[in-house]
Order: structure tokens, then sequence, then C-alpha cells
């Protein structure tokens, strides 16, 4: 009886410590290919901001006029933005910036719509950026830190972005968003 | 009873490697939410730095010394708000910071989040007479 007894509780003991084995393995995998893959969702937006931010900073150079157009719709998203800086050989260039809806995606706080960052050289696609924008939004200033809708007196360029990465079971993850923001001073727009 | 002690170990180590297992991922966790509040902190701080920089003329830098004021950091329907400090000191051409008056000042701010003890970014700009 005894001996029955034992392997009894050596097999509950064993099962138990194997599931616990099992359960922290597992957790420690969800845990790191979380991480891994909110660090290249950061990546990839810090690249599109590096970009961003050594182009706005020549809005207007060597050119005539800089800011051309700001539309921004109901939620306070950038869906169109145009100026002219020079281009390499230095020749005017129009930019434009657009964004395009793609798929939502479902996190625990509900549906969130997506956005494609797109970019024109006078009116043809050159380039772009992250397709996975929730926000994305540029602010003229003032030299006094107001907004304002007139290019004239824009001395500051504020930009805000966010960017989810959907990953698995969104209920099973934690971190889907990542946040990014800077406030340019191109210097043409004090000319 | 030997048994009973080898199997009371078995758990007790699954159970400290569960544990430093958790520990860990919280740690990794608020690490990338630190993260986040920087990469907030450091938009906030650059615009008031420039601000400072456009509207502040060269002798009225030590106006903003001690200041403090909120600012926040919206994007969307979300918003953080941070605190932010300024400093301003004359530094020497090789940038430390001098009691004696120079040519140079630095204007250093600093943001401070209630979730978080230390300041979480600073940035310094350095003005030339």
């Amino acid at each position: 009886m005894s001996v029955i007894l034992d392997n009894l509780s050596a097999v509950l003991v064993s099962g138990a410590v194997l599931l616990l084995i099992i359960s922290t393995q597992f957790s420690a995998q969800q845990a790191t290919a979380e991480q891994t893959i909110a660090y290249m969702a950061k990546m990839s937006t810090m690249k599109m901001v590096d970009y961003l931010e050594d182009e706005l900073l020549l809005v207007g150079d060597g050119t005539e006029n800089a800011i051309v157009d700001l539309t921004t719709n109901s939620d306070g998203m950038t869906t169109n933005f145009s100026f002219w800086r020079q281009d390499d050989l230095g020749a005017d260039m129009l930019v434009t910036y657009t964004l395009t809806e793609q798929d939502s995606v479902e996190f625990n706080d509900g549906w969130v719509q997506m956005y494609q960052f797109n970019r024109f050289e006078n009116g043809v696609a050159a380039g772009g950026g992250s397709s996975t924008l929730e926000h994305f939004e540029i602010t003229m200033l003032t030299e006094t830190g107001t907004q304002t809708g007139s290019t004239s007196a824009a001395r500051l360029l504020r930009i805000r972005a966010i960017n989810v990465y959907p990953y698995g079971d969104p209920s099973d993850s934690y971190l889907h968003r990542t946040f990014w923001g800077i406030t340019l001073r191109p210097l043409n727009l004090e000319v | 009873m030997p048994q009973t002690l080898m199997a009371f170990l078995a758990m007790m180590i699954a159970s400290i490697a569960a544990f430093n297992q958790l520990t860990s991922r919280t740690q990794s966790f608020d690490d990338m939410i630190q993260s986040e509040y920087e990469l907030m902190a450091n938009a906030v701080v650059l615009e008031q730095v420039e601000l400072i920089d456009l509207g502040t003329e060269y002798d009225d830098l030590e106006d903003w010394d001690g200041a403090e004021m909120e600012r926040a950091f919206t994007v969307g329907d979300f918003s953080i708000t941070f605190t932010l400090t300024v400093n301003v000191q004359f530094v020497d051409e090789d940038g430390v910071p001098s009691e004696a008056e120079t040519d140079q000042k630095e204007v250093a701010v600093s943001a401070t989040q209630e979730k978080f003890l230390l300041p979480l970014v600073t940035h310094s700009r350095l003005f030339s007479d």
C-alpha cells in the first residue's frame, strides 16, 4: 500500500513541477516575442521619424514659398501636408504627405483604424512610411507656441504620431502602441 | 521522508524559477513603458527649448531660471502631463558651469512625471552672447 502511495505522490509532485516549468517557459517565450515585436515596431517608427525630422527642417529651403497646405480631419489627423523644398540638384520640389486608410485591428480598448503614411515629390509617389499608424498630426505653431492655421505665422512644426503593432491575440498582449513626437524649427519659416 | 523532502525541494526550485521569470518580465515591461514616457517627455522638452530659443533675448534668459510649468503631450484623445523645470547657468568655453559671468549660457530643461521618481529627460542648449 505504501509503495502505491509513494508512486502516486511522486507522479503528482512531478506532474505539478512539470506543469509549472512548462507554463513558465511558455510565458517567457510569449513575453520575449512581444518585446521583440515592440522593439521592431519602435525601430520602424524611429526610422520613419528620423527621415521626417531631416526633411521637415528643410521646409522652404531655397524656395520662394514654404508651406502650401495643411489639411486636418475631424479626428485631428493631418491628411495632407504640402511644402516646397529643394531637391538634391537644387531644383524646387513640392513634397506632399498624405494618409490612406488601411485595415482595422481590435485591441483590448476597441477597434483601431490604421493608416498608411505616403510621400510624394511633385505629385509622384516617392517613399512613405509605416502602414500601421493610428494617429499622425502636424501642427503649425507661432513663436509663442500657440497653434495657428496661418502658414505665414508658423515658426514651429509640431509632429505627433502613434504607431500600433498588432500581435497575436490582443487580449494576451500588454503593449501595442508606441508614441512619438517632436517640435521642429525650420529656419526658412522665419525668413 | 527523503522522498517528501526531495518533492518539496523540486517544487520550491520550480516556484523560484517561475517567480524569477515573472519578476524579469514585469521589469522588462516597466522598462518598455518608461521608454515610451521618455519619448513623450523628449517631445515636450524639445518644444520648450525651441520656444525659449525663439522668444527670448540672450540677456533675458535668466528670467527662465527656476521656472516650472506643466506641459501635456497630447495626441488624438491621449494626453499625459509632464512637469518641466528650467535651469539657466553660465558655462565656460568648455561647457563647464561657471560661477563667474561668461559669454555663454546653458539652458537645461528637465521633464518629470508623477509616476517616476527621477527626471525622464533633460535637454540643454548653449546660447552665446
